[in-house]
């Protein structure tokens, strides 16, 4: 009989034949689909980076179409999960049948940027933004913005109000905003995410926004905070009163104080209510509109470990980007939400 | 007679409706009267320039080519800008916006003002009939026009085969009205697919002030993608083949020093394969002025084959003046000198190709 040792135990063979075919072999991919708000879609994308690093097979597709066309895909079946920047109505949650999660995922404030040549800060009252909004404030010499802004040399120069053009969420905060402080507003506009507005330009989205302040002179409009530091330089961005009257300038502090005091029950359409004396007036919830039930195990478990990351770890993600995460007892039950997730 | 008039409605019908996403453009005119009698063809104002955000999605680059260093690229074009003139109510006309896709959006662009655009560095283009208008009840106007486009680039080989290329789609402003409006950047996004043996590094866009020419105005935007080939193949099929010549050549030093005919022809065979290769991969680059650092490293490798010879030579001399010694200590020399002699132009190579990468 012939014996023959080999070099190598047999199984350590079978274990090398294993790992190099295995080294070939792809990871299954899911990709799931989202929709809507442009307001926290970097956000979103940021999750997704993060998340792929746990999840090397889940690929996000996120569009951002706005918050009024997310949630229309959504109820077409036509996403996987919806991001809006306004609650939805009974309506809409009725057009679902498998039940809809409206999850607290993300807040943070809307600025309002402006382009006046030789002016990088300024003060706006209830007053000055209410007339620049409604047409009756048109240019920046008038007395109601120069008696907030002593010292600062403002030109004699149009006004020129940017505004989102279709259905948008941050028209929702921004109008919000204005019908809290302003009664003329509240009765001839109210509150809306598509409003007709008497005076100013378009934009769309809220790089179009962006682009459409840095481009033109004598320009005002509100965009997101985390786009303000955008590459081509920063705009300017005004100091606003809040409640309590006093002027504030958007940053990680405000910002956190104005998380902190906002509502975030799925019905409230109130952006203006923060209590501290040093919170940012203008806040922007973001809604995550999941399924209570996937019809897809796959789909289904996807979105539920992502937004479980978003709600979880991804909380830190979004500092650098404006989104400080949200106060621990929201954030909780949101957790809690994509965890009744089932699929 | 009956079945021909039924037959070219059904032909004309889809076709004059085709794109509408709302009405017939007869029945919208009652409450948009521009869509009809659209008498707008001039700019909204002439005193101020019209702002126009341009924003890219590029798809795809489906082609690079070396010789004449051009690029083909599938990209969607969107341009953005604000024409009072346009604004309706929505409430009246019960959406907040207006599509025309393809024939429907021509034939709405043939009538209203719209920016004149070039790609400046553009050889052809193709507008593939994927285009999207859409009209805001504000005055916002927001075309998407997909195309496949191919342009020139600045080639840069000096490091090839480890190079990178930057192509750019450049944009500019041309026409009898070109002063009338301005550019400015919306966004860009490219995907990373592009042809086998290269990957995407990099993208970015800026604005740019380029040779002006009477139709196209000076200041320019300019979206770019970085590239990188992959050199991987390039070694296996051009540098590494060389290995066997070189090795071959290194066995010459261990052949008795009486053998120069044998010598020689080992040399000469190699020098002659360096030759064809060399030959083999100048046929797909462009004829530049400067050396490549594969064609540096070819000629190095050339040049070592030459220093091989010399010593054969020097050999075969002291051979024939009596000094065997000297003739073997220099063969001694030689099996390490010419390996070393290997490395020193890999590094070579490498530091050049670093340097102009």
């Amino acid at each position: 009989m012939v014996y023959v040792r080999s070099c190598l135990p047999h199984r350590a063979w079978v274990l090398a034949f294993f790992l190099l075919i295995c080294s070939g072999c792809e990871v299954e991919q899911t990709r799931i689909s989202a929709a809507g708000a442009t307001f926290p879609a970097e956000l979103f994308r940021t999750w997704a980076r993060a998340y792929q690093e746990i999840d090397p097979g889940m690929i996000l597709e996120y569009e951002s179409v706005g918050s009024g066309r997310g949630v229309e895909l959504f109820l077409d079946q036509a996403v996987d999960f919806a991001v809006a920047n306004a609650p939805i109505t009974p309506e809409e949650r009725s057009r679902s049948d498998e039940g809809v999660h409206v999850i607290p995922s993300a807040a943070g404030v809307l600025v309002l940027g402006f382009d006046v040549p030789g002016v990088d800060s300024l003060k706006l009252s209830h007053e000055a933004i209410a007339g620049i909004y409604l047409g009756t404030i048109t240019r920046w010499d008038d007395p109601r913005i120069l008696q907030e802004n002593q010292g600062v040399e403002l030109p004699d120069l149009p006004i020129v109000p940017v505004f989102r053009s279709g259905p948008s969420g941050s028209t929702v905060a921004m109008t919000a905003y204005l019908s809290a402080i302003s009664p003329t507003w509240r009765e001839q506009y109210g509150i809306s995410g598509l409003v007709q507005w008497p005076a100013g330009v378009g934009a769309l989205g809220s790089r179009g926004m962006l682009e459409t302040i840095r481009n033109t002179v004598g320009s005002i409009g509100y965009v997101d905070f985390g786009r303000v530091d955008e590459s081509e330089g920063r705009i300017n961005v005004a100091e606003l009163q809040n409640e309590s009257g006093a002027y504030v300038r958007p940053d990680i502090d405000s910002i956190r104080d104005a998380i902190e005091d906002a509502d975030y029950s799925p019905t409230s359409m109130v952006t203006f209510d923060a209590k501290s004396p040093g919170a940012y007036p203008i806040v922007v919830i973001s809604y995550v509109l999941a399924r209570e039930e996937y019809q897809d195990e796959r789909i289904g478990q996807a979105v539920k470990g992502f937004l479980g990351y978003a709600m979880t770890d991804g909380q830190q993600d979004g500092l650098a980007i404006g989104f400080p995460g949200l106060p621990e007892p929201v954030r909780s039950q949101a957790e809690a939400a994509v965890d009744s997730i089932d699929y | 007679m009956v079945l021909r008039c039924v037959l070219a409605l059904v032909i004309l019908l889809p076709t004059y409706r085709s794109g509408s996403a709302v009405e017939s453009l007869e029945a919208m005119a009652e409450d948009v009267p521009w869509v009809v009698n659209p008498t707008y063809v001039l700019p909204p104002d002439p005193d101020h320039p019209v702002l126009v955000l341009v924003g890219m999605y590029l798809h795809e680059i489906t082609n690079v080519t070396l010789g004449d260093q051009q690029f083909t690229a599938l990209l969607t074009l969107t341009t953005q800008w604000n024409d009072p003139r346009l604004k309706f109510d929505a409430d009246k006309v019960g959406v907040y916006a207006l599509e025309f896709q393809e024939e429907t959006a021509r034939r709405v662009l043939n009538n209203i003002w719209s920016p004149a655009l070039m790609v400046f560095n553009a050889v052809s283009s193709t507008t593939v009939p994927n285009s999207l208008l859409t009209v805001y009840a504000d005055g916002l106007v927001n075309l998407e026009v997909k195309m496949a486009v191919t342009s020139l680039y600045q080639a840069r080989f000096l490091a090839f085969p480890f190079d990178g290329q930057d192509l750019q789609v450049i944009l500019t402003r041309f026409g009898r009205h070109n002063n009338a409006f301005r550019l400015a950047p919306l966004f860009f996004e490219a995907s990373a697919n592009v042809p086998a043996g290269y990957r995407v590094v990099s993208n970015n866009y800026y604005s740019e002030v380029i040779p002006s020419t009477p139709e196209a105005s000076p200041r320019a935007l300019v979206f770019e993608v970085g590239i990188e080939r992959e050199f991987t193949y390039y070694i296996t099929r051009h540098m590494l083949p060389l290995l066997p010549l070189i090795f071959l050549t290194w066995t010459t030093f261990w052949m008795t020093t009486t053998e120069l005919h044998h010598r020689l022809k080992v040399i000469a065979i190699g020098m002659l394969a360096i030759i064809t290769l060399m030959l083999f991969l100048n046929r797909d680059l462009p004829r530049v002025p400067y050396l490549t650092a594969l064609e540096l490293y070819f000629i190095c490798v050339f040049a070592l084959q030459v220093v091989a010879m010399v010593e054969s030579l020097m050999v075969e001399h002291f051979n024939s003046t009596q000094r065997q010694a000297r003739a073997a200590s220099l063969d001694l020399r030689f099996r390490w000198i010419y390996p070393s002699l290997f490395v020193l132009i890999g590094g070579i190579v490498a530091v050049y190709a670093i340097a102009f990468h």
